[in-house]
């Protein structure tokens, strides 16, 4: 009886804390999705278009959807932070019942975001790092100098998702632990 | 359900458990699934090490010869002048490594009629951790290698793919192998999960 008290008592825990970790990730990466989506910045570049002239102000427009890696951040977010709610809503209504055939669902399912939200979070990176440090090598400029703004919004969208991918990682682990926990000492 | 089967171990021999115990020990030996394990770490390592060689000989030399120069000059495109591949090729070589681990431990776990929940529990936590790895590898790598096949007119990023042809299809074929590699490491978290998803009683 006691055992099965104290069974009982772990396992609403892990819930719990499943329930709080995938409502982190989809707090962080809506928020993450919400920055890079508004990471537009115009900016009055001087061009010196005939060196006797002075030269002319143009104002150039730095958006997410120019670089394929945010599109594709922005994708891959959007579908995890869809994911996440749907899981969410789906354990809550399932609350009552320890079904191990949704555990194993979600398993899967959380298996697959996780690597979608890497692969989206890393592009994002690389292509950011490109922009802020440039590479010489092949003659690709640094950007960060002239839209400040713009970079910090990436900058902070990619650690937004970052957060949000460890955080789907350690719900995979916890619902590792809580199968193995459940198919008991074998 | 669990509240019968907790409140079952906790009694010593009731009526009923000689029954359940029975059905439970049957289905045991199925879910020994360690044989197609193997066979997908042995994906992991080859594509893995496909990958880490295929990358590493993504060197070309190039000599352009322009009218505006006055002699030729020979520009070279390696692998580490990108970050992004520097860090494809330590987590395929981190992966490799560890493929060959967990292939020798899996070696062991076929010869076992049930191998424990305990082994599975931790290949399958690090698998998840290893496919962090690679999938932010592979997403970084390939991030990169399209803004060189592509350009980007935006920020005056020209392609290079049209200079380095041969270092663009090694990278590109890295990058294929490595998102086999990733995708291999999901079917064996899934493999796992589903062998220790058949051991709940």
């Amino acid at each position: 009886m006691e055992s099965n008290v104290k069974v009982a008592i772990d396992r609403s825990s892990l819930r719990l804390s499943d329930l709080l970790l995938r409502l982190i990730a989809l707090v962080t990466t809506l928020v993450a999705v919400v920055i890079m989506g508004t990471a537009i910045e115009t900016k009055t570049v001087p061009i010196t278009v005939v060196p006797t002239l002075p030269p002319l102000p143009v104002a150039l427009t730095a958006k997410w959807h120019y670089l394929s890696a945010f599109t594709y951040f922005i994708a891959t977010h959007a579908i995890a932070c869809s994911y996440l709610a749907f899981s969410l809503a789906l354990l809550v209504a399932n609350r009552a019942s320890g079904a191990k055939s949704l555990a194993f669902a979600l398993a899967v399912a959380d298996v697959i975001v996780m690597g979608l939200m890497f692969t989206g979070n890393s592009a994002t990176i690389a292509v950011g790092l490109i922009g802020f440090k440039g590479n010489s090598h092949v003659g690709w400029n640094k950007v960060c100098n002239v839209y400040k703004g713009y970079c910090n919004h990436i900058g902070a969208a990619a650690l937004m998702s970052l957060i949000g991918s460890i955080t789907v990682l350690l719900i995979v682990v916890l619902t590792i632990a809580s199968l193995h926990k459940r198919c008991g000492s074998m | 359900m669990e509240s019968t089967t907790t409140t079952l171990s906790g009694k010593t021999v009731p009526t009923s458990e000689s029954g359940y115990e029975g059905r439970v020990r049957a289905p045991t030996p199925d879910v020994n699934f360690f044989r197609l394990d193997v066979l997908l770490r042995l994906l992991l390592f080859s594509a893995t090490v496909t990958a880490t060689v295929v990358m590493v000989t993504a060197n070309q030399s190039k000599t352009i010869v322009s009218p505006f120069l006055a002699f030729p000059i020979t520009r070279e495109a390696k692998f580490v002048h990108s970050p992004a591949f520097i860090y494809f090729i330590v987590a395929c070589s981190v992966t490799c490594l560890y493929s060959v681990l967990t292939i020798l431990t899996s070696c062991f776990a076929v010869a076992k009629r049930s191998p424990s929940s305990g082994l599975l529990f931790f290949l399958m936590f690090m698998d998840v951790f290893m496919l962090g790895v690679m999938a932010s590898a592979t997403g970084s790598a390939g991030s990169i290698a399209y803004v060189g096949l592509k350009g980007n007119s935006h920020v005056q990023w020209n392609k290079i793919c049209n200079i380095y042809g041969k270092f663009c299809r090694h990278i590109g074929s890295s990058v294929g192998v490595g998102i086999i590699a990733s995708i291999a490491l999901v079917m064996l978290v899934i493999l796992s999960g589903y062998s220790l998803y058949r051991r709940i009683r």
